[in-house]
């Protein structure tokens, strides 16, 4: 199985998703959210199986907040949803990833996601990571994995 | 009468953003939720559901073993299971059927796929009709 056009499925991944989920839009971005490191939400799960891996995303809390609003109509808010829209976009993202690398017929596992405040635990990995623009904020996904690199 | 509904997911968000869709098919719904397979059962077994909405990956017991469990016991058996899950494919889909759920639906839902699940069923299957 040829890994060249995983970059290409991951952005299809996210793009259909936050338009299906929110009607938001998607560009790539050369500036990483770097700048604003420290208080983005994050979330990490496992790529379980067949390909092996870690996926993780980090968005500013504004975005959350926005992307909360827009899916639950909550406005609240609250860190513990902020965190949990997190969480949601990463499962959601992996699994339309995984089902595009893998095409139908193979089954995939993926783990619980973790979510936080402030920097993506590397675990000293090395990641793969492209940044966005979305509805006016920055979000970030990292890929790590024999399969992806 | 309103249709009884059960979502099982760790997610509040995504809990709540179940209900919300559950809203938008107009259909008159009774919501319980439990953050968990066996927190699901265990709320079937204590009062029953027509609808039984859950997550695949979830802590304490996932959503294949609560498909399971609920399609094995006599007791909750009759309950329809839609499973919602960002970790489905054709393949697992097929298995999930097989095992006794009604439909397998992509995240992200979307409520016009909810709704015609619901509304598909609305005749027959769901409480024998009487919520509607």
């Amino acid at each position: 199985m040829g890994m060249s056009g995983w970059r290409a499925d991951l952005a299809r991944a996210l793009e259909e998703t936050l338009e299906q989920l929110a009607f938001m839009l998607v560009e790539e971005q050369e500036e990483s959210c770097q700048a604003a490191a420290g208080s983005l939400c994050w979330a990490r799960l496992e790529l379980l199986s067949p390909l092996p891996g870690l996926l993780g995303v980090e968005m500013s809390p504004d975005l959350a907040a926005r992307l909360l609003q827009m899916v639950t109509g909550d406005e609240s808010g609250r860190e513990a949803l902020l965190l949990d829209t997190v969480a949601e976009l990463a499962n959601t993202v992996a699994g339309r990833f995984l089902n595009r690398r893998l095409g139908g017929g193979t089954e995939f596992q993926l783990g619980l996601p973790l979510a936080g405040r402030g920097e993506l635990p590397d675990s000293g990995l090395v990641w793969q990571r492209q940044s966005y623009q979305v509805d006016g904020g920055c979000l970030r996904i990292s890929v790590t994995g024999r399969d992806f690199s | 009468m309103s249709l009884r509904v059960l979502i099982a997911d760790d997610s509040a968000m995504a809990r709540m953003f179940l209900k919300r869709c559950l809203e938008a098919t107009g259909l008159p719904c009774e919501v319980r939720e439990a953050v968990n397979g066996r927190e699901a059962l265990d709320l079937l077994l204590l009062e029953p559901a027509d609808v039984l909405i859950t997550d695949l990956v979830m802590p304490v017991m996932d959503g294949e073993e609560l498909l399971r469990q609920v399609k094995d016991d006599p007791l909750t058996a009759g309950v329809q299971v839609v499973v919602v899950s960002s970790a489905s494919n054709e393949s697992r889909r097929d298995r999930l059927i097989v095992m006794g759920a009604k439909a397998v639906l992509e995240k992200p839902l979307s409520p016009s796929n909810l709704a015609a699940v619901l509304q598909q069923e609305s005749g027959d299957s769901w409480g024998e009709g009487e919520w509607a």
